[in-house]
């Protein structure tokens, strides 16, 4: 496995060290990290999501759900984007202002269907799957995306105030 | 996926681990079908050790209900912690499980 890199700056970041330096760098406002279409990476980098939103302010249950929203929309990237395949990047922009917690996710896969944005259609209670989307929605306050350049780029938005 | 399992009073009780996601899903799905097949049907889920799921290991708990269901039992959840326990409200699967506080009494209402 690759592990997911990351770096902070406060310019335009560039993937550097390894992930679990993430969670030693304190008070990240900005951050870049790299890692791949590979769910172990995914499964490796949450704990560092949840120090990341620990330090930006958030509670426990409020750590939990956005760093839970953050995991879907990566588990997306590699599931439906990629289709499975291994090892594509995905990129992981963390920036922290004094009013939200902003994650722009990128990757270079299959564009987002339009039903994606859409919240007003959760899965049903004893479905197998589908709730991905609605844990983004529900659990963020903001979800914006574009497609330039044959990148997708997914912003979930966490308001602090 | 290695498991906790035990079984009880012909009950089968699986303590889940620390975190459950996609790149698990897969082997602890076909732990448990396994421990279903080979069992009653009634499963005791143990959540106490998790502290992180994603929708991959929700699916992984809801295609455990329908395996059992298919064998006439079920599964019930138990020590659920406030942070998971709000993710299963979420997606209303609270609608769907029995969920009870520790073993003990999950144990009982199958029993």
């Amino acid at each position: 496995m690759n592990p997911p890199t990351s770096t902070q700056t406060p310019t335009p970041p560039e993937p550097a060290a390894a992930a679990p330096q993430a969670a030693a760098l304190a008070h990240p406002d900005r951050l870049h990290l790299r890692l791949h279409s590979d769910p172990a990476e995914v499964a490796e980098l949450q704990p560092h999501l949840l120090d990341l939103c620990a330090q930006a302010g958030l509670d426990a249950m409020a750590a939990f759900k956005l760093t839970t929203a953050i995991v879907e929309a990566l588990n997306n990237c590699i599931e439906h984007a990629y289709g499975g395949e291994p090892g594509l990047p995905i990129d992981l922009e963390w920036t922290r202002s004094d009013e939200a917690v902003a994650v722009a996710i990128h990757d270079e896969g299959q564009a987002l269907p339009a039903r994606a944005l859409d919240p007003a259609t959760p899965a049903s209670a004893d479905a197998d799957g589908g709730r991905g989307w609605q844990i983004i929605h529900e659990w963020t306050h903001a979800v914006s995306y574009r497609r330039t350049d044959n990148r997708n780029v997914l912003t979930l938005t966490y308001y602090l105030t | 996926m290695n498991l906790e399992h035990r079984t009880q009073e012909g009950v089968d009780i699986v303590k889940l681990p620390e975190r459950l996601m996609m790149a698990d899903a897969a082997g602890a799905r076909a732990t448990l079908k396994e421990i279903i097949d080979r069992g009653s049907g009634k499963l005791i889920l143990n959540l106490s050790p998790t502290s992180f799921m994603d929708s991959s290991g929700l699916a992984v708990i809801v295609s455990a209900l329908q395996a059992a269901r298919k064998r006439e039992g079920d599964v019930y959840l138990c020590g659920m912690s406030n942070t998971v326990r709000a993710l299963f409200e979420l997606t209303r699967l609270q609608t769907v499980f029995q969920i009870f506080d520790d073993e003990t009494v999950a144990l009982r209402a199958f029993t």
